[in-house]
């Protein structure tokens, strides 16, 4: 399996992928400057505002030693029946008290505190195993409920609930009105009394009684059972809500709590910036999960109204605070920055600005839209590039292989043409150093196939010194003896002449070739004609030619086919044996004529098949007298070539002898 | 008078056989080893012949370079070209410059003193044009006068050189019959390879068709020889 140049470089292409990692981090980095932009600034605006609400600060601020009750606005005056029923949304903000000796199974209190314009109302659900109704002859050994709070002019007030009977409950002194109800776990008690009699703190205890006397009793609530101690009431003010009013701008939200986290007042709304809402959009999200800062879900108000948050803790430590938290409403990310609220170089309370982060991620979703845009740009058009690029690479390459492959043909010649030798670039110089190479080797290979003839020319000389010198030998007066010597010399010369004329021959032929001159005659006859001279030629031999009658006109030179056929006939004639056929045939077949010369006689060894027409390859064994230099057949190949054929050496399919099978095109417009 | 032969040869050894053998022949012979050398003898005085190698020394092609010299000054001067050179480029260039036969060094000393003396016949015949009774082959449009060694073709003169002249005889004075390659070797005195016949038959239509453009007279016999054909009168 080849990995293409192209394919390596789509690969490489991908390197571009890192332009998209590099603008994410860089978008990463801008987001998160922008957030603490943000950031400062909420604080900021928090921190201007907790220093006017600080000048308005309602809060009397006391050492307590009870739980704060946050009482909650309710819309509507209550019926004292005993029920929870018309107590609406603050139903679900009970508060759970356990006992004094931690959970118990016998005791457990759920309380709520709402307040209306004109009373305070506690409803108290009692979990309680064992009831136990008041009996005024027994002493305390009751179920009962303290209730304690201070009156606007300092004093403590603690009024004692308790009942025989399941009914209205007043308290000892009637300022408290209510009903206790039982119920299937125990019993439950709805209680007001009027608010302008209760200033800056309010508590209840239930008290277990259980028929035996305890010391001290079974109890659960905000406050000790003795003392004076009582925690604080704490209830939305609107007049600080109010103080804020006008620093609100659309989307946001203002919190202003207590040092406990009671929240006071509150002040706009997270909804309605940009419309951003519950639509979103899939890319909106994918945004979001790829830009979001890490959000915390420790930040919340809980159910009584109490806000916790590590904004809230660095705030109400003197510092401001921000966190990215997820409002559990919402999607996306909101921003919280909180500020002290310093009274007297105390801290009394906290201010919170939210907002949603929709603004910024508008900002950043925007820039990553155009960075992803860019990058599919940038990254398309390098693979483009690239791709295009390589596609050029590898035509370039592949056609240099394709000129290195098609340079050696395969008859050995070499053709130096190789394209791209203009190129300046390193492709450029191997197509140089190969057409250097090619070059070369086609000096080389025209050098050797010229040695023959240049070492036949190069050995004529001295050749003619010995052929004259013996021609002038003949004349002098010589022994007998010396007479056979000089004629063995000249017998010598002779065959030496024979071969250097063999060796030259295929120049010879070659330049015959080049000045040769086609015309128009019948292969028939020329065949026919030159068996007959070979059979008088070789008349040992049976040659025979077989062809159908009648014309077979040829474009060609018809002395040179007869040189090849000499050739092919002088070869078949040494391998035959002397009674062995000898058969020229011709045939055709659409486009081409078919000539073939079969011999009887020894088979060729399977390697020599096809090389045998290279030059100097010989099969011959043993010595004959004719000088053999294998050229026969790389003449006989020359000339098939000249016409356009081919040539090609096989054993007879019956096993007995050779072929030698001519292909000439039968084009009978031959230029 | 003898003839005076003139061999411009670099090769010592075969110049000496060669003035050997001619002198022996009762001609005189002088060697000349360089083309400067010979053109400076033959200020003072042309020898009757010249047989000239191509190939002297430094000069490639200074056998042609004298040739041409010597055509210049003597139109009838036989030269004769002996040389290594056996490719049919040189021999066509050289006949082409005047020369009266191009011989390879294959020859024999034999052929080669054959055709001198064919050469000393031809233009002794031609000073002495008023013999006349010539030795002529008479076939129809072709009357070849062998004493002058002269070939003409429906009246032309047809120009050639020695072999060729040879050639044609052997193949017209038994018109029909075929003549194999070694019998135009052995007529022409030449020792020749197929090849080469085969050029000098080509180079013979081609004078004739220049004269005649049809000229058929010569048919090849393939696988056999050639023949001049009979017919053609």
């Amino acid at each position: 399996m080849s990995f293409s140049l192209r394919k390596q470089l789509l690969v490489v292409s991908l390197l571009t992928l890192a332009l998209p990692v590099a603008g994410y981090q860089y978008i990463r980095e801008m987001e998160s400057a922008l957030r603490v932009d943000h950031e400062t600034a909420l604080a900021d605006g928090a921190l201007a505002v907790a220093r006017v609400v600080a000048d308005r600060w309602p809060e009397r601020e006391e050492p307590i030693e009870g739980d704060t009750m946050f009482a909650h606005r309710l819309d509507s005056a209550l019926a004292m029946d005993g029920y929870v029923d018309d107590w609406g949304q603050a139903r679900g903000l009970a508060l759970d008290h356990e006992t004094n000796l931690g959970k118990s199974d016998s005791l457990h209190v759920r309380s709520l505190l709402g307040h209306d314009s004109v009373y305070l109302y506690l409803f108290i659900e009692v979990f309680d195993d064992y009831v136990t109704w008041w009996d005024p002859g027994r002493g305390p050994v009751h179920d009962r409920l303290l209730v304690r709070w201070t009156r606007p002019d300092g004093r403590i007030e603690t009024r004692l609930v308790q009942t025989a009977a399941p009914g209205p409950v007043g308290g000892d002194r009637g300022d408290l009105l209510g009903e206790w109800q039982p119920n299937a776990n125990g019993y439950q008690i709805e209680l007001r009394v009027q608010r302008r009699l209760v200033d800056e703190s309010f508590g209840f205890v239930v008290i277990d009684g259980d028929g035996v006397p305890m010391d001290p009793p079974l109890h659960a609530g905000t406050m000790p059972i003795d003392g004076d101690s009582v925690g604080l009431l704490r209830e939305e003010r609107p007049a600080l809500g109010e103080l804020v009013e006008d620093f609100v701008d659309p989307g946001e939200r203002w919190q202003i709590a207590d040092r406990f986290g009671w929240v006071l007042a509150s002040s706009g709304s997270l909804d309605g910036r940009d419309g951003d809402g519950a639509r979103d959009s899939l890319l909106t999200r994918i945004y979001r999960w790829i830009l979001d800062p890490k959000l915390t879900e420790r930040r919340r108000v809980d159910t009584a109204g109490r806000v916790f948050g590590p904004d809230i803790t660095d705030a109400r430590s003197g510092r401001q605070g921000t966190v990215w938290y997820r409002a559990p409403d919402r999607p996306g990310a909101v921003v919280a920055a909180s500020a002290p609220i310093v009274l007297d170089d105390r801290i009394v309370g906290t201010v919170t600005l939210e907002q949603q982060s929709a603004a910024i991620l508008t900002l950043t979703r925007s820039a990553l839209t155009r960075l992803v845009n860019l990058t599919v740009m940038a990254t398309a058009t390098a693979a483009f590039g690239l791709l295009g690029f390589a596609t050029w690479l590898s035509f370039r390459i592949r056609r240099l292989r394709n000129a290195a492959e098609g340079a050696l043909k395969s008859d050995g010649q070499i053709r130096a043409s190789i394209p791209g030798v203009d190129a300046r670039d390193e492709i450029g110089d191997l197509s140089r150093s190969f057409a250097d190479l090619l070059e070369q080797l086609r000096e080389y290979t025209d050098y050797l196939r010229s040695l023959a003839g240049k070492l036949s020319h190069e050995l004529r000389t001295p050749l003619a010194v010995v052929r004259s010198s013996l021609d002038n030998l003949a004349n002098e007066s010589m022994s007998d003896e010396a007479q056979v010597y000089a004629e063995r010399a000249r017998d010598g010369t002779q065959r030496l002449t024979r071969i250097l004329t063999a060796m030259s021959e295929a120049t010879r032929v070659e330049e015959s070739i080049d000045s040769a001159e086609r015309e128009r005659f019948d292969l028939r006859a020329v065949l026919d004609g030159a068996t007959s001279g070979y059979r008088d030629t070789y008349p040992a031999r049976n040659i025979v030619f077989a062809g159908p009658p009648g014309p077979h006109p040829f474009m060609g030179v018809p002395e040179l086919l007869v040189q090849m056929l000499d050739k092919l006939i002088e070869n078949a004639v040494d391998f035959t044996p002397a009674d062995g056929e000898i058969r020229i045939s011709l045939s055709r077949q659409a486009e081409h004529y078919h000539v073939s010369v079969a011999n009887d006689g020894p088979l060729l060894p399977p390697a020599m098949q096809g090389g045998l027409f290279d030059s100097m390859v010989s099969v011959r064994r043993g010595h004959t007298e004719q000088s053999h230099l294998g050229l026969g057949l790389f003449i006989a190949r020359l000339i098939t070539q000249f016409h356009g054929g081919d040539i090609r050496g096989e054993n007879r399919a019956d096993g007995k002898g050779v072929v030698f099978k001519i292909t000439l095109p039968a084009r009978e417009n031959h230029a | 008078m003898n003839k005076t032969i003139a061999i411009v040869e670099d090769e010592a050894a075969i110049r000496a056989n060669y003035v050997d053998a001619f002198a022996r022949q009762g001609y005189r012979v002088k060697g000349y080893a360089s083309r400067r050398e010979a053109m400076a003898a033959f200020e003072q005085r042309l020898p009757d012949l010249v047989v000239i190698d191509i190939n002297l020394g430094d000069e490639v092609e200074g056998g042609f370079e004298l040739c041409r010299a010597l055509r210049s000054r003597d139109e009838r001067l036989p030269i004769i070209f002996l040389t290594a050179r056996d490719s049919e480029l040189d021999a066509i260039s050289g006949l082409r410059l005047g020369a009266d036969d191009y011989l390879t060094k294959d020859i024999s000393l034999t052929h080669l003193v054959a055709r001198v003396v064919a050469l000393f016949r031809r233009s002794d015949a031609y000073h002495a044009s008023s013999e006349s009774d010539a030795q002529t082959v008479d076939r129809g449009d072709l009357k070849l006068d062998l004493d002058r060694m002269v070939a003409q073709f429906k009246g032309e003169t047809i120009p050639l050189t020695v072999t060729e002249f040879w050639l044609v005889h052997a193949l017209a004075r038994y018109p029909g019959h075929v003549k194999n390659r070694q019998q135009l070797m052995d007529a022409a005195n030449v020792v020749l390879d197929d090849n080469t016949i085969t050029s000098h038959v080509k180079r013979l239509r081609k004078k004739f068709t220049a004269s005649d453009p049809d000229f058929d007279a010569i048919e090849t016999v393939y696988g056999m020889g050639y023949r001049w054909r009979g017919d053609a009168t």
